[in-house]
């Protein structure tokens, strides 16, 4: 290599950085972020650990005029399910913000609907279920990379979606306590699995949406529609003998929906729904296409005094619905939810319970969390499990937990 | 001639009736109505610190910077939070409306959920953030939610005062009454006890540091002590600017996602 070329390329990188220190010093720029660890142990025997994790979370703003970078990174260790230690770029994206509208480009995540911890209108950024829902809701949440273009006009504003690169939904590994419980397959002396294959990497696999608005006095509306690919892949077994055959795929489908949020006195009303065309479900009889609708319904009361209490009731409709269908027709799932502040907001206490009217199964996780400083809290709670083994939430009945946090924020 | 005397009569008229009705003492509502319409400018931009302290003397800081305009007797504002860490990054969207028949809109974005949802606006006398003041103590409160009575005239610190007792109409409300000392000059309270349910004394608000700032009179420090519980919060103006022009479209729900740069 020449010197010239040496020269050049250092040239360059001074540049570079020269570039990054000015921006640092004439930019706003801070970090902040957190370190936590969690514990949690079987209340059945054998007690084993479910989960023991730490991490160090580290988020990083820089704001220059119109324009605004975001980094959030993970450094994680877990001593249960080792493929999860390693460090983790999460989100990073800019913004660029004009009176009437802003672009966000770059890993992001987005959140639509009014549901709580329901996905109704919600499908842009997927579910990351490798510990189930025995996890903070942000953490279930995966960022996507995407173009949202925003317009803000009079009382609405309209959100333009582009997602050039699919990403998946991640489902437990195999050996972790949230695999799924998978049917009895001892019948078969081979079983051949393919797993999906995720969509090419080109321009014809893009996802596209948009997202109208209305803040109004009392109440919020918005219309939603979405092209996009499955976050899970839906299998097609085939019996051949005594060996069985499982391909996976993902699929393509699009939904229209709509949701709204009303305040009236101490309560506020919410309701969200999507129409679903072609869904594809796992049956009997192979794949089956079918369109589908979501619908949820929920209220929020805040009687004061630092309580707040919430439920909701959804229902997963199939229309057209076959019987050789492994889901059932109707789908009902509803939520409730309480929570209390105390002493001047230094301890919370908490519960929030997922019951399945169909399996009539529940998922309940109770939490106390109690700030020993502003930085330092201590949580601790209960995570239970019961209902039909068949269920969603019931097939983890053995996996009741008991847990301890501590969480230090700076 | 004749006409011009005639004319020369009314004026010395008006100008006594005027002088007799600056004697005339003003009502409690008057009073109210004169504070509540004294010019704050059309919007202001303030960073606040709130130092929340304990019976033990511990002290806990909350630091939150936030926008407001006035629309008439409404206002909007937006307020995103600084300190403590753990909170850093919720915003806060109100819109507030004079009448008391109703509800204001807000809403709350929470930074780890990414997501910004509608809260009810009628709960106002909720503490705000473990602080000593409910959102009416900062000023949620209209005219006619309470009957106002003229009590006397005090002088506090040199200054002349108005003392006016507050009664809400609605007796479930928690205080039972509110005495309030408003400086004449400034149209500000100085001092203003909170008496519960049951008529004890509840809370004192003691308002220092009263300057004007962009020509408006501003009350710099307010200290509210809450003799029931033995807790006391200091909310001070680190920083605050009248009249910057601030844009209808700060106030709205894409602000709170997008977050708004100082």
């Amino acid at each position: 290599m020449s010197i010239q070329v040496i020269l050049s390329k250092r040239l360059l990188l001074s540049l570079f950085l020269s570039l990054i220190f000015s921006a640092v010093v004439y930019a706003q720029f801070n970090i902040n972020g957190f370190a936590d660890s969690y514990l949690a142990a079987r209340i059945k025997e054998p007690h084993d650990f479910l989960s023991s994790r730490s991490r160090l979370r580290l988020e990083a703003n820089m704001y220059f005029e119109n324009t605004h970078l975001f980094a959030s990174f993970n450094a994680m260790k877990n001593y249960v399910l080792e493929d999860q230690d390693g460090i983790e770029l999460r989100e990073v994206y800019f913004d660029y913000v004009a009176d009437n509208w802003d672009l966000r480009v770059g890993r992001q995540i987005i959140i639509w609907g009014k549901a709580d911890g329901m996905q109704i209108t919600d499908q842009i950024s997927p579910y990351d279920m490798t510990e189930f829902l025995a996890r903070d809701y942000d953490d279930i949440r995966m960022p996507v990379d995407a173009f949202k273009l925003r317009l803000l006009i009079l009382n609405a504003d309209l959100e333009l979606l582009w997602l050039p690169i699919f990403q998946p939904g991640i489902m437990p590994g195999k050996g972790s306590p949230w695999a799924p419980v998978l049917d009895d397959l001892s019948q078969f002396n081979k079983i051949n699995y393919s797993a999906a294959l995720e969509p090419e990497k080109t321009l014809d696999s893009g996802e596209f949406g948009g997202r109208l608005s209305f803040f109004l006095s009392g109440i919020d509306l918005s219309l939603a529609a979405l092209y996009t690919w499955s976050d899970f892949p839906v299998s097609n077994m085939h019996v051949f003998g005594d060996s069985l055959s499982i391909e996976s795929e993902y699929y393509r489908y699009s939904f229209i929906g709509a949701d709204f949020s009303s305040s009236l006195s101490d309560f506020v009303l919410r309701g969200e729904t999507a129409y679903f065309l072609n869904n594809r479900f796992t049956s009997t009889k192979g794949i089956i296409e079918r369109n589908s609708l979501k619908a949820l319904l929920g209220v929020d009361w805040y009687p004061g005094n630092e309580w707040t209490v919430s439920a909701q009731i959804a229902d997963d409709f199939i229309l057209d619905y076959n019987k050789a269908i492994n889901a059932d027709e109707h789908q009902w799932i509803s939520t409730i939810s309480i929570s209390k502040s105390l002493f001047r907001n230094t301890l919370k206490l908490s519960t929030f319970a997922y019951v399945g009217l169909n399996e009539k199964e529940i998922f309940n996780r109770s939490s106390l969390d109690y700030a020993l400083t502003d930085e330092l809290h201590i949580l601790a709670g209960v995570d239970i499990i019961g209902g039909r083994s068949s269920g969603m939430f019931g097939q983890y009945k053995d996996n009741s937990e008991i847990w301890i946090k501590a969480k230090y924020s700076f | 001639m004749k006409y011009k005397n005639v004319r020369l009569i009314w004026v010395i008229l008006f100008i006594i009736q005027f002088s007799f009705a600056q004697e005339a003492q003003l009502t409690g509502r008057e009073i109210i109505v004169l504070v509540d319409d004294r010019w704050v400018g059309n919007d202001q931009k303030a960073t606040t610190r709130m130092t929340l302290i304990n019976k033990r003397g511990q002290e806990r800081i909350r630091e939150l910077f936030s926008y407001l305009k006035h629309y008439g007797k409404d206002s909007k504002s937006i307020m995103f939070f600084e300190k403590p860490a753990d909170v850093k990054g919720t915003g806060f969207l109100s819109w507030e409306y004079d009448d008391p028949s109703k509800d204001d809109d807000r809403w709350l974005y929470l930074p780890a959920l990414k997501k910004v949802r509608r809260i009810s606006g009628s709960s106002k006398n909720d503490y705000f953030m473990g602080s000593d003041f409910t959102y009416d103590d900062m000023g949620g409160r209209s005219v006619d939610e309470d009957d106002h009575k003229f009590l006397r005239e005090e002088e506090i610190d040199g200054v002349n005062c108005w003392v006016l007792e507050s009664v809400p109409k609605d007796k479930g409300y928690m205080y039972s009454k509110v005495i309030r000392w408003i400086r004449q000059d400034a149209l500000l309270a100085v001092k203003v006890e909170y008496y519960d349910k049951h008529g004890k004394l509840m809370k004192i608000l003691t308002v220092s540091d009263i300057r004007k700032q962009n020509e408006i009179w501003t009350a710099f420090r307010m200290f509210m002590d809450n003799k029931q519980e033995k807790h006391q919060t200091l909310l001070e103006f680190v920083e605050i600017t009248y009249n910057i022009g601030i844009k209808d479209n700060l106030f709205k729900v894409a602000s709170l996602e997008r977050g708004v740069m100082k």
